[in-house]
């Protein structure tokens, strides 16, 4: 019984001793999980995230060959001087990545805010209908991609077929080299349009009523309440994903990989795919991290657009 | 009269006609797949298409009995799952700090990962895991799975931790609570529903996925995009098997975003918010 | 007397010659499970063929218990999943599969252990082995070393429609004139709409045109590079070549050329809307003779690509090779595997499954013989793997990286653009590439 008893006494303590030390430790967490509380992220940011860059942007100043043994030499900005003014299609694939980008966005934000519009109102079925608009958000992208494959194969894909019944000639598309870019942009802007739509159609009802009340005593045409009041209004959610889309769209890579592969003869290769092909086809790979490292500028330089407007926005 | 109620029925025709055609634009593909796959290789390569036939399991079977197509599933779910549970501890407090003390740098930082082009890391990526003994684990998939999540997830909690009042953290610590203890009992249940939008979008990222595993995964952790690529067929012409393979990886996706439709819709739209 | 000289020398001569029979009987017992227990990891291609090599793979687990951890891509994954791990010196790759034209850039780069220590060690290679049973033009050897063992080819060769040949009495063409020729007549409107139905000519003109536009180029006496590995292929007879290549197409081939790949020549062969092409052999059992994806079956005839002068019919040959990383840690194991997967046990099963082997004595063994669908299409693979060429295409380490240029070029023909300044150009590019990787 005794036994038990100091047992228990002897327990007790510990706990009370550990409890401090607990305590202690436990305070001295809590008043530091300003930065406590970030250093998980932090670290897997830095791990997969820092020291890649850092390796990227160290190899960018290499000329390293995978295929040939010969060692990895140090050039400087060589491979930027290559880039810049020797390789014809350096520029091109800069032009065909901002062409899909501007493309794409262009039909995603102008068929995402007219079904916005379009579905800005209360009718039976409104769920359904916007469930239907999602499935091409959702679906597994390789997977449509291939499926897409399939159905735009110029001879036995059902596109043309469907292109035939409506007495339109037949088009190449992937595998035409004009046709090709067009094709992309417009399985994107399948792909993405629904997300603009949502975006866009939870900006248009979160919208105060009171000026369309004003405008409406006014006696405003429609067209009038659009521009004067609608689109002021949505500015804010417009930029951001307007931005959002265009840095996306930036670095679409599956779907065309997928698709077109970067060709016909290079005529779809983007920035994305022809860092790709130098560095696992040519194999090229101090040349692709130079690449890479300038498609990352150009991201960063984005990005820092919609860090200072978010900022702003921040302090409403 | 008659003419407002004429105008009101055209209106309503012309509403429903632009959803269809809306609707059928978004949808073609997928039924234009189902059909594949329940169609002969014959019937499949019919041109014009045919629009009635009889439905075959051919293609269906075909896809388990390639082996690894369940092992891959099992693969999927597994990754999906430990990938939404590490992110939610990685990711949230540090979304928290970010929103209380708006550490800026920090916040962009993390934006400015979620906006990098990837396929430059899978090299440099591929040697890390190799050497950490991370390359083809549960583990190293779902490392690779943070590193766009957390990101994610931190942009899409912050409003909603700023949407929680300052007044009731503050009475907790008067009440002689914890900073820490404050944030798991107090804040985390009022920011549920960013929790739930969390994970539906990251369920649906992870699920999809494809370019990650198909470089860092190998014969035990391969994933079910990867294994749908590879019905891509060298030297035949059946797309039945393929076409049977994309409705299976799709279904579950599709299922559970159904599900979660109110947080699905809720996510993405905030994505984009402010 | 007489009897015990016998006794006395013919007694030890027989103890003598049976120990020595003995001896090398042991010897001609190879051991299989010299490596038991040890893992090994295979990257191979996934084709029609993968459920058969996976249970060879099984059966060789039994034999030598060494495990094997096989996973299988389609070609574009798997080119970019080994070239990831062999620049990574990844050491748990141990054997791939790959095709002649991705050898010599990894070759090049170190990354093929040559095989020809193992092939000559009777220790490491069962004697019944018999690499030479394998076609000596098909081998792979690169610089005199051995760098992969090959396990068959797609050989190219021209597909006919027999019946319509029969039909509008048309001659199987035997040279450029009678391809012409036969092209024209079997460009056919059947049903008298004004459309055409059957196309008398239809072969690749997407990115991968430069494989058969090779025979019009080898057929002509012209070639890629010459004997100094100079690119020559803007010579007056490649120029010839390319012209005519280009001109088939466009005089009697499909409209959107462009868009011709592997899948749409198939197709259209499959679905009888055209009368010749020149293909890859192996399209005809997995295609053209398949009822279930086919609408021509028994209607095929399989002939020689037809040369513009007889001395230089030849046949191109696409070889498909296994080869082992020489940054495997457990390369006798592996090489246990390939010789196992390649030996003419496992070589003749593949063969009876009408896949075009490398070994002499699959194609001639009488089961083959006997059960053999094609043996007009037989009897001119055989013949050709004897006499073909295997290094048909442009061969350079960075093949990939020209292949879009000589496309181009060969787009150019079918436009009817100027082909000499093209393959003028194309040839400047395609030097400036070799000086970059040599």
């Amino acid at each position: 019984m005794s036994d038990v008893h100091i047992h228990r006494a002897g327990n007790k303590g510990a706990y009370k001793e550990d409890s401090t030390l607990i305590n202690r430790v436990s305070e001295a967490f809590d008043r530091n999980i300003r930065f406590l509380f970030p250093l998980p992220a932090l670290i897997i940011a830095l791990a997969l995230f820092l020291y890649p860059l850092i390796e990227l942007f160290y190899l960018s100043l290499t000329r390293w060959s995978l295929v040939t043994q010969e060692p990895r030499t140090f050039i400087g900005l060589g491979n930027f001087i290559q880039a810049f003014t020797r390789d014809e299609h350096f520029w091109k694939s800069v032009w065909l990545m901002l062409y899909f980008a501007l493309g794409a966005l262009a039909g995603q934000f102008i068929l995402g805010f007219a079904l916005a519009l379009l579905l800005n109102r209360e009718f039976r079925g409104e769920s359904v209908v916007r469930m239907l608009m999602l499935f091409p958000i959702i679906a597994t992208p390789v997977a449509m991609s291939m499926v897409w494959v399939i159905m735009l194969n110029p001879m036995m894909g059902v596109m043309n077929y469907l292109l035939s019944v409506l007495g339109l000639p037949p088009s190449e598309w992937a595998a035409g080299s004009k046709a090709v870019m067009p094709t992309l942009i417009m399985v994107d802007v399948w792909h993405w349009t629904p997300f603009m739509m949502l975006v866009l159609l939870a900006g248009l009802k979160n919208l105060p009523k009171d000026p369309y009340e004003a405008a409406m005593i006014d006696g405003a045409s429609r067209l009038q309440v659009f521009f004067k009041i609608t689109l002021p209004l949505m500015q804010p959610y417009i930029v951001l994903v307007v931005i959002l889309r265009l840095i996306h769209n930036l670095k679409v890579f599956d779907e065309i990989f997928v698709i077109s592969r970067g060709g016909p003869m290079r005529a779809s290769e983007t920035l994305n795919l022809m860092i790709y092909h130098q560095a696992f086809t040519a194999m090229n790979y101090g040349y692709a991290c130079a690449l890479g490292l300038f498609l990352l500028l150009v991201i960063l330089a984005i990005s820092l657009a919609v860090f200072r407007y978010r900022e702003r926005s921040w302090s409403y | 009269m008659r003419n407002y109620v004429l105008k009101k029925i055209t209106g309503k025709t012309f509403f429903w006609l632009a959803c269809l055609l809306a609707i059928f634009f978004f949808i073609f593909p997928f039924l234009w797949v189902v059909m594949m796959s329940l169609k002969n290789p014959e019937a499949a390569q019919a041109v014009p298409p045919k629009l009635i036939f009889t439905p075959t399991f051919e293609n269906y079977k075909q896809v388990f009995n390639a082996g690894d197509f369940l092992n891959a599933f099992k693969n999927s779910f597994i990754v999906v799952l430990l990938t939404l549970a590490a992110n939610l501890i990685v990711a949230l407090p540090a979304a928290y700090i970010i929103a209380r003390w708006r550490q800026k740098w920090l916040s962009f930082a993390i934006l400015f990962t979620q906006m990098a082009p990837w396929i430059i890391f899978l090299l440099p990526w591929y040697i890390i895991f190799k050497r950490l003994g991370l390359y083809d684990t549960y583990i190293g998939l779902v490392l690779s799975n943070l590193t766009y999540l957390i990101p994610f997830t931190v942009w899409l909690l912050l409003g909603f931790f700023e949407d929680v009042p300052k007044e009731i953290e503050e009475a907790a610590w008067l009440d002689g609570c914890s900073h820490t203890g404050t944030f798991i009992r107090m804040v985390i249940p009022l920011v549920k529903g960013g929790i739930i939008t969390v994970c539906t979008l990251g369920f649906m990222f992870a699920w999809n996925i494809f370019l990650f595993p198909l470089v860092l995964s190998g014969y035990r952790s391969k994933t079910l995009p990867v294994i749908v690529y590879n019905f891509q067929n060298d030297n035949s012409l059946d797309f039945g098997p393929l076409s049977a393979a994309a409705v299976l990886i799709t279904l579950p996706v599709i299922v559970f975003i159904l599900i979660n439709q109110k947080y699905f819709s809720r996510g993405i739209a905030l994505g984009g918010r402010k | 007397m007489k009897k015990r000289v016998l006794l006395r020398v013919g007694f030890p001569a027989l103890v003598l010659v049976l120990f020595v029979f003995t001896f090398f009987s042991q010897a001609a017992e190879f051991n299989w499970r010299k490596y038991e227990g040890t893992t090994i990891r295979v990257l191979a291609s996934k084709s029609a063929f993968t459920p058969m090599s996976q249970a060879f793979y099984r059966e060789f687990e039994q034999k030598t218990g060494i495990k094997v951890i096989d996973e299988h891509y389609g070609s574009a994954p798997l080119r970019r999943k080994i070239t990831m791990e062999l620049a990574a010196k990844n050491k748990d790759l141990d054997v791939f599969g790959g095709m002649m034209k991705t050898n010599l850039e990894y070759y090049r780069a170190g990354w093929l252990f040559p095989l020809d220590g193992f092939l000559k060690n009777p220790a490491l290679t069962n004697p019944n082995y018999d690499y030479n049973d394998i076609f000596p033009k098909v081998r792979s050897i690169v610089d005199g070393k051995t760098i992969g063992i090959t396990t068959g080819m797609n050989p190219q060769v021209l597909m006919y429609r027999k019946d319509l040949f029969e039909k509008y009495k048309v001659k199987v063409p035997t040279n450029w004139k009678e391809l012409e020729e036969a092209a024209k007549k079997l460009t056919l409107d059947t049903d008298g709409d004004g459309k055409i139905d059957v196309y008398g000519w239809v072969a690749r003109m997407n990115e991968e045109n430069s494989a058969p536009f090779s025979n019009f180029l080898w057929s002509n006496g012209a070639a890629w590079l010459d004997k100094k590995n100079k690119p020559v292929f803007n010579s007056p007879q490649a120029i010839e070549a390319l012209k005519f290549y280009g001109h088939l197409l466009k005089a009697y081939g499909p409209p959107g050329a462009s868009t011709l790949g592997w899948q749409e020549v198939a197709s259209a062969m499959a679905q009888g809307k055209a009368a010749m092409t020149v293909e890859i052999s192996i399209f005809a059992d997995m295609i053209l003779e398949d009822p279930k994806q086919s609408k021509v079956t028994g209607k095929m005839g399989y002939t020689y690509f037809p040369p513009a002068k007889p001395q230089f019919k030849t046949m191109l040959l696409p070889t498909n090779c296994t080869h082992i990383s020489a940054f495997s840690e457990k390369k006798e194991a592996a090489w246990l595997f390939v010789q196992f997967m390649t030996d003419k046990e496992r070589t003749l099963a593949f063969q009876l499954k009408m896949f075009p082997t490398s070994r002499k004595s699959a194609w001639l063994d009488p089961k083959f013989k006997e059960m053999d669908k094609y043996p007009e299409l037989s009897k001119i693979q055989y013949e050709g793997v004897q006499k073909g060429i295997v290094d048909f295409e442009l061969t350079i380490p960075a093949f990939d990286e020209a292949r879009p240029y000589l496309s181009r070029m060969i787009y150019t023909a079918y436009e009817g653009g100027d082909v000499k300044k093209a393959a003028d150009e194309t040839v400047k590019r395609v030097e400036e590439i070799m000086k970059k990787t040599p």
